[in-house]
């Protein structure tokens, strides 16, 4: 698969402030890529820079193998939906699509053509002639997909498009967002800081903090096998225990010691988050246990513990409860309220938690 | 079926009553404006209809005879056999006032739009700073302003003894007593006036719609033509009244600046009422001042009444 951007050792400081720390990557063609971080993480000047409304202070942007740094916004073939869609006011929906086409030249009825299309994919064919302040945020998000993608770009870039949306709308918009991505097979960046959203479209995703790339890699891979504890915090819950990592080294079997009251062995293929470069000597890290991990009075896991239900938050799909262990540590567990095994547990209910060694990783600090 | 026939005069009576006693309420609770309204607006213009209506004194004021002879003395005058010929005398300083206001206006429009762009995209205590010194000429009377300019265009003014002294120019003709002159103290005069709105409307601008459309491969001019400036539009028509209206009527500049060579309606008006006491004549010339500038607001008021939309994208 080829690649779509490529963007090689970019930096960007605003004074003293160090916006973007010597990034690298590489988008492929075709890809829901998503840019995924907290405010302030220089998510939305990357995606600013590849638009060309901002420079790197160091460091290439290439589209297709070709370096654009040098060229402004309205020469990139690139095309941006802003948070607040940005739709000119003054014009209606139709001149508001048949705007870029405008600008690149194409003729009247190849325009007009392509607007229909547009409003057709959006499925805002009726509205063609309204004013943009006649339409809803979820339309007007319409609108400025249509718009931008009008003009048939390489890439589309996305910043936080849906985060002006309520939460209904937001979940639909997320379906069609992805939907729309597969037919037109346009590469997509998407920049959020909403882990769920991030988690249900992306092919891949970019988890940026500080200014540096925490992790790139698949949802799956990043929830399950996070690469360090900012990730492992920032994507979902998990439980965090300090622990002793007691004997480590090549191929042998990670031993840590828990405040759980029980060691550990663990295979260190799976550990990806640890450092294996600090060998032979104990130190401490991190552990990182997920809620949904932790079973509630089942038999046959690895690590069976007993506590007390301290807490019990009703979900709906998912009842979450805060157990406090014999030993005085407080997990959180989230359980799946079945059709068929439909139990709920009261508070100061004492209980048997159990999980598998496999789910348990172990980051360094 | 009676019983609640008469529930309903009642409630009707009930509501009715209250109602009366609130719209008379509301009519002596607006009193003042209406008062203000009648006392400085109606009544002083009733007076301007009334006095250009009527026969001018020649000793100054005027005799309570109904006469339209002094609407007639802007278009025509007798001649010695008493015959009405047309006279372009007046015709040409209401042109000159109509054509001169324009001008202000639209060379005002040019230089004030790249000025308030640019103090829109300043930072705030900049911002602050440049539309302090927009206004700062304010704080100064309007006379020694405008007789700034008599010094600056004079024979051996600033100007001509700079250029002389860098040798540009020996011995140039009298900046003064003409047109240019005018136009050049009614610029300076009022373009604060067209500034300050149109930073307005730029300053509400969202900077993404200008981004958006570079996007969406717009050139820098096409993006000013096709959506700063239409969106702008609200701004640009307010600043072009506020310049337009008042250089109908101004006094000082063809007073200082064209020299009473060359007039224009307003102190043509002043003149009536001070040096050839023809109050009459200067009334009606009044009401037809005052008749252009309504027929103009009247024009942009209806084109404004389509719909436009302001501001930024919600």
């Amino acid at each position: 698969m080829s690649i779509a951007i490529k963007i090689n050792n970019i930096s960007k400081s605003y004074g003293s402030y160090q916006a973007l720390n010597n990034i690298s990557l590489e988008i492929k063609d075709n890809e829901f890529f998503t840019l995924l971080g907290p405010s302030g993480c220089g998510k939305t000047t990357l995606l600013r820079m590849i638009a060309g409304f901002e420079t790197p202070n160091a460091g290439v942007i290439q589209l297709h193998g070709d370096d654009i740094q040098s060229l402004a916004a309205h020469k990139r073939r690139v095309n941006t939906v802003f948070q607040n869609y940005a739709l000119f006011p003054h014009m209606s929906l139709e001149q508001n699509i048949a705007f870029g086409l405008e600008m690149i030249g194409w003729g009247k009825d190849r325009i007009q053509a392509r607007v229909d299309e547009m409003l057709n994919l959006v499925h805002m064919t009726q509205f063609a002639k309204r004013m943009p302040s006649a339409l809803s945020g979820g339309q007007q998000q319409r609108i400025a997909l249509a718009r931008t993608l009008a003009p048939e770009p390489k890439v589309l870039l996305l910043d936080e498009p849906l985060s002006a949306l309520d939460l209904k709308l937001r979940q639909a918009m997320r379906d069609e967002l992805q939907q729309l991505q597969r037919n037109t097979g346009i590469t997509f960046i998407f920049v959020t800081h909403d882990q769920e959203e991030a988690l249900a479209m992306s092919d891949r995703i970019c988890i940026l903090a500080n200014g540096d790339i925490q992790q790139l890699s698949t949802p799956a891979e990043i929830y399950e096998n996070p690469a360090n504890k900012f990730v492992a915090d920032f994507i979902g819950e998990t439980n965090f225990l300090n622990v002793d990592v007691i004997n480590k080294g090549k191929d042998q079997p990670l031993k840590v010691k828990t405040p759980l009251g029980v060691d550990l062995e663990l295979d260190p293929s799976t550990q990806a988050g640890f450092n294996a470069l600090i060998e032979n000597q104990s130190c401490h890290a991190t552990l990182s246990l997920r809620p949904e991990k932790i079973s509630i009075n089942s038999d046959g896991l690895d690590i069976n513990l007993e506590g007390r239900i301290t807490q019990r938050t009703y979900m709906g799909g998912y009842t979450h409860y805060t157990v406090h262990t014999e030993q005085g540590q407080n997990l959180k567990v989230s359980k799946r309220n079945h059709i068929s095994n439909n139990i709920s547990y009261g508070i100061n209910e004492m209980v048997k938690i159990g999980f598998l060694q496999s789910s348990v990783r172990v980051l360094t600090q | 079926m009676n019983q609640i026939i008469n529930n309903a005069h009642k409630q009707n009576a009930s509501i009715n009553k209250p109602f009366n006693l609130r719209l008379s309420w509301n009519l002596i609770g607006l009193m003042p404006a209406y008062l203000v309204m009648f006392f400085l607006m109606i009544i002083p213009l009733g007076i301007i209809f009334y006095v250009s209506m009527m026969t001018s004194d020649p000793y100054g004021g005027y005799e309570a005879i109904f006469s339209l002879e002094s609407y007639q003395q802007i278009l025509f005058t007798y001649d010695w056999d008493d015959n009405l010929n047309l006279n372009f005398q007046y015709l040409i300083i209401i042109a000159r006032t109509l054509l001169l206001a324009s001008a202000t206006a639209i060379i005002c429009l040019l230089i004030s739009f790249p000025v308030a762009y640019f103090i829109s995209r300043q930072s705030n205590s900049t911002k602050a700073l440049l539309l302090y010194l927009i206004t700062l000429p304010f704080w100064v009377s309007m006379v020694i302003r405008v007789y700034a300019w008599v010094l600056i265009l004079s024979n051996d003014g600033v100007l001509e003894s700079s250029l002389t002294f860098l040798g540009l120019t020996s011995g140039m003709d009298s900046l003064l007593y003409n047109n240019n002159a005018m136009l050049v103290g009614m610029v300076y005069s009022y373009i604060p006036l067209m500034i300050l709105p149109i930073y307005a409307s730029i300053e509400k601008l969202d900077a993404r719609l200008t981004e958006a459309a570079s996007d969406l491969y717009s050139t820098r001019l096409s993006t000013l033509t096709k959506i700063i400036l239409p969106l702008c539009k609200p701004g640009i028509v307010a600043g072009f009244i506020l310049v337009f209206v008042p250089c109908l009527g101004t006094v000082l500049e063809p007073m200082l600046l064209g020299g009473g060579k060359t007039m224009m309606m307003g102190n043509l008006i002043q003149n009536q009422f001070s040096i050839a006491r023809n109050w009459s004549f200067g009334a009606s010339l009044a009401v037809v001042l005052l008749i252009i500038v309504m027929l103009f607001l009247m024009w942009n008021a209806r084109k404004s009444s389509r719909p436009i939309v302001e501001g930024s994208a919600v």
